[in-house]
């Protein structure tokens, strides 16, 4: 792999048009089979049923699968800029694992029912107390590596309490609806809960964009970060709440999807090099682009059941996260 | 003439040890001061808390005259670069990148401007790597990725340069001309303070030689004044006999008894 660092906004204009591509490429795609110049002409005007279809159903949908996985992209490059570590991702905090109690809390306690921006924002909300929980237990203090361990702790307790909220479900349909947020889904998704979702992911993505050179500093160690003229507890905090942003606004939109994260910034580093002040917007264009990947390729296989897209994701990005594991290294010298 | 840096009675304790004990040291322009001293005697630790990594206990860290905690940290590293002893490199980077985060305090890490390039440039060719500028870091050679963060810690081209062991780990050829090198940049008016074992390359290239023992300063002065069989079995726990040949301290260093 040789690096070309100045191939950066190269590699940022092909993925932002594949981007642009695959949304397109999605709207084509649907239990209705609608002819390609119908999609076309239904996307741009019409208020017939085939342009509701692509606007109001397919066009949320892929959208929605694809900003779920930018902010995934977006925040685990952030999390392995800060970490130094190719294996840190949302997960590793605990802030996944946090956003999915909330949305389940909220499905839980029938706020779901009350309004629509109930679980969302409940997602959201844990998203981001879990940020303030780990700076209160000395995130911007401690090192990374007890960080990493709070947040290994974090995970642990809200995946217990999200196993209670499944044991306590008061009848199947409520376990269903828990299950659809566990698993993670983009069918029927709405542009409301794009735009709901939309700031949070805007506001976190700027936050880490803002802390791209403490990132580059950081990769000489934490100490020379420091004696290089870094702010390293603005980076941290600006890295940390961005993640906690960016991970609220995909659990909102998509329930809690894995591996996207690792994955994402991973191939990013292949096309665009390892500086990880360089890979912040690669990766997120790449993680859009795998979710809205997969959640074509999901409506394409010829099951009854349509399979969910965090399935789909853990079943491409379990194996991937095994390969990054397998074959990065740390190098210290 | 005020001094670069001054440490004034410095103090350092940590987790309840005494580190440092009421060590005080002007450096001024032009100075290359080799610390030496046997292992846990302090050196990091000075090296540490003149870089501002390390709240001293008591005492007070000036550069340019200036209290170091008054100074951002973007105008300290702007006065004073520091190379550690543990040299990690997180990500594959090329070894340009990794010195051009030596001008991260002129903005470089978001735009690198002409001076940034041309310091980069110098750095690399100064320190022997400029053969291998575009390599990444993980396919060099201890010694190569050793000039490159010499290159980076020269990037700065910061008035005071302190460096945790420059010359650790590296072939004779290679340390005599680092040393050589730090000795340039003192007699470019630079303030270069570096921690060193070899002490007939420290007693050969250094303007001036501190010793520090458990924690304080046993020693200050000229090479010659200050390498001195007495001290080197106090400090060293080693017999030495020296000769001043040539202007060269010639060290021949035994074990005691």
């Amino acid at each position: 792999m040789k690096d070309h660092p100045q191939n950066a906004p190269r590699v940022v204009f092909i993925l932002a048009l594949a981007s642009v591509s695959i949304v397109l490429l999605s709207l084509f795609i649907g239990p209705v089979s609608i002819p390609a110049a119908k999609v076309v002409s239904g996307l741009i005007a019409g208020d017939d049923a085939i342009a509701v279809i692509i606007r109001e159903i397919r066009l949320p949908r892929a959208l929605a699968a694809w900003l779920a996985g930018a902010c995934l992209g977006a925040a685990g490059a952030g999390l392995q800029g800060l970490l130094r570590n190719p294996l840190a991702d949302p997960g590793v905090l605990g802030v996944s694992a946090a956003a999915a109690l909330g949305a389940i809390m909220a499905i839980y306690f029938n706020l779901a029912a009350l309004a629509f921006w109930a679980t969302p924002i409940a997602a959201i909300l844990f998203a981001l107390a879990a940020t303030v929980l780990l700076y209160a237990l000395g995130a911007g203090r401690v090192s990374t590596a007890r960080l990493i361990l709070i947040g290994v702790g974090l995970s642990s307790f809200c995946g217990a309490l999200i196993s209670l909220a499944m044991n306590l479900a008061p009848n199947p349909f409520a376990l269903s609806d828990l299950v659809n947020w566990l698993f993670g889904t983009v069918a029927n998704r709405s542009i409301d809960d794009l735009a709901l979702a939309a700031p949070f992911a805007g506001l976190g993505l700027a936050l880490v964009l803002l802390s791209a050179p403490g990132l580059a500093a950081l990769t000489l160690g934490e100490e020379t970060a420091a004696s290089l003229g870094a702010n390293l507890a603005r980076a941290r905090a600006f890295v940390v709440i961005g993640a906690a942003l960016l991970v609220g606004a995909s659990v909102s939109v998509a329930g809690a999807i894995g591996f996207v994260g690792i994955v994402a910034p991973h191939l990013a580093r292949a096309f665009a090099g390892q500086n990880p002040a360089r890979i912040l917007i690669p990766s997120a264009l790449l993680g859009g682009i795998m979710l809205a990947g997969a959640d074509i390729f999901i409506r394409i296989l010829p099951f009854d059941q349509e399979l969910k897209l965090g399935v789909a994701a853990a079943l491409i990005g379990a194996p991937g996260f095994i390969w990054v594991a397998a074959t990065s290294r740390r190098m210290t010298s | 003439m005020t001094a670069l840096l001054s440490l004034e009675n410095i103090a350092c304790r940590i987790d309840g040890a005494a580190i440092l004990e009421d060590a005080s040291l002007n450096a001024g322009a032009g100075e290359f001061i080799g610390l030496v001293g046997p292992n846990g005697a302090g050196k990091s630790t000075l090296l540490r808390v003149a870089a501002g990594l390390q709240k001293p206990t008591t005492g007070v860290c000036r550069i340019d005259g200036a209290p170091a905690m008054t100074l951002s940290p973007p105008e300290r590293a702007r006065r004073l670069s520091w190379l550690p002893q543990a040299r990690e490199v997180a990500w594959a980077m090329t070894a340009r990148e990794i010195v051009a985060l030596g001008r991260f305090a002129w903005g470089a890490a978001q735009r690198e401007n002409a001076e940034d390039a041309a310091a980069v440039t110098q750095a690399l060719q100064e320190a022997g790597a400029a053969a291998f500028a575009d390599r990444l870091a993980h396919t060099l050679s201890g010694g190569e990725l050793a000039r490159v963060h010499l290159a980076r810690l020269l990037a700065g081209r910061t008035p005071i340069i302190l460096a945790d062991e420059p010359v650790a780990a590296l072939d004779p050829a290679h340390q005599l001309s680092v040393m050589k090198l730090l000795r340039a940049k003192a007699d470019e008016g630079r303030s270069v303070i570096a921690a060193l074992h070899e002490l007939p390359l420290a007693a050969r290239y250094c303007t001036r030689m501190i010793i520090l023992h458990k924690g304080r300063i046993a020693a200050d002065g000229a090479p010659a004044d200050v390498v001195t069989p007495a001290v080197l079995r106090d400090v060293f726990d080693v017999n030495a006999n020296i000769d001043l040949v040539s202007d060269v301290l010639r060290i021949h260093l035994d074990p005691l008894g």
